[in-house]
């Protein structure tokens, strides 16, 4: 509820050309929002850019939205549509398992070293489980992998889901089925 | 997460799937969650917070700059085709040619006082000074002053105020409206009364 009304005031505020709402939406959604380009994408830099045209995309478009409850789901799509934007401009496939590895691996592990206290081997663990994680989505295609990513982080429902990708809900319960069990499958092999 | 699973199991009713499948695809995605959940994902770097931070206020104003030059445009768009509507239908009202002049077309004798009388006759001499005179209206004028009083030039005698009498009676050659009788009569008591 206090979330809520912390929505309204925000989305009130950015309607009105105050920053204090965009701030607000920064910490809220930030994260999520950069997780979610970074796992479609699977590359830092490119996650970085989305964000940033996100949250410039994001000063016009609010001025145009009309607030029904259903906000984040909102937010993810036009994240959704600029990454595939994106994707469609600069035509290039996405290969970022060794991009991943080579530009991420060594900053993650300090970076989470310090902010989670975690020992060495935890830490070392976890990362390998992350790149695992990220090794394994990079060999989903494009579409399972954006259709995952968008139910996992933006809280899509199947219909919103099918209504953004514009594709039937059967499709998209079906892609989501067919992305995940195949997500499990390349994650167990690696655990052998 | 109930709610993931309660949205499943509601499409899996929905589209009548075989319960084999269905169970199946349940599994499956239930794992797949799980799997996504457990998993830690990135944060984004401070740095990147901090530029997105600085770049608001930057481009905020931008934005509300391009909106009030839009909303400014629009108002000038609709103020714009207004007044145009509004000469259009001036020029093209039927009732444009009387709106034209605020004097009356005609003019009665009966319920109009002295006063108002005076006021419309400078408002019709500061109009006929303007207007081309009608010639044959002047000229049938003339003949019936001069028949009834003589010289054109002893109206100076009937208004001595009247400098160019010439203009004088093409002022009340204008005066469309009264009879041309009336001037012409009012003019001789008028110059019987100066003899």
């Amino acid at each position: 509820m206090k979330k809520l009304d912390s929505l309204t005031r925000a989305i009130r505020q950015c309607q009105k050309g105050n920053n204090d709402g965009f701030t607000w939406m920064l910490h809220e959604y930030g994260s999520r929002l950069y997780s979610y380009f970074f796992r479609i994408t699977g590359s830092k830099t490119e996650a970085e850019d989305l964000l940033q045209d996100l949250f410039v995309k994001l000063l016009e478009k609010i001025q145009i939205y009309q607030h029904d409850g259903r906000f984040e789901n909102w937010l993810f799509r036009v994240a959704a549509n600029l990454a595939r934007d994106r994707g469609r401009q600069k035509k290039r496939a996405i290969n970022t398992v060794s991009q991943f590895r080579n530009e991420e691996n060594q900053e993650n592990l300090l970076n989470q070293m310090e902010a989670n206290q975690l020992t060495p081997p935890q830490l070392f663990e976890q990362t390998q489980q992350h790149d695992r994680l990220q090794k394994a989505l990079m060999q989903l295609s494009p579409g399972d992998r954006e259709i995952i990513m968008l139910r996992h982080f933006g809280n899509l429902s199947f219909n919103e889901i099918a209504e953004t990708l514009d594709i039937s809900i059967g499709t998209a319960l079906s892609k989501v089925h067919r992305g995940l069990k195949k997500l499990r499958n390349i994650m167990v092999q690696y655990e052998k | 997460m109930k709610n993931k699973n309660n949205e499943i199991n509601e499409l899996i009713e929905q589209l009548s799937l075989p319960p084999q499948q269905a169970r199946e695809i349940i599994r499956d995605i239930q794992q797949g969650d799980q799997l996504l959940n457990q998993a830690s994902h990135p944060e984004p770097p401070e740095h990147l917070i901090r530029r997105i931070e600085q770049s608001l206020p930057q481009q905020h104003p931008r934005t509300v700059w391009l909106k009030t030059v839009r909303r400014i445009a629009a108002v000038l768009m609709i103020g714009l085709t207004l007044a145009l509507v509004s000469q259009w239908e001036k020029i093209h009202s039927p009732d444009s040619s009387s709106n034209q002049s605020n004097i009356p077309a005609t003019r009665s004798d009966t319920d109009i006082f002295d006063d108002e009388l005076n006021i419309w006759d400078l408002a019709l001499i500061q109009q006929a000074q303007e207007q081309n005179v009608d010639d044959m209206l002047y000229s049938e004028i003339l003949i019936l002053w001069e028949d009834l009083n003589g010289e054109a030039d002893n109206i100076s005698k009937i208004n001595p105020s009247t400098e160019n009498p010439q203009q004088y009676l093409k002022t009340a050659s204008v005066m469309r409206t009264m009879p041309t009788e009336r001037i012409v009569v009012s003019g001789k008591n008028e110059f019987l009364q100066a003899t």
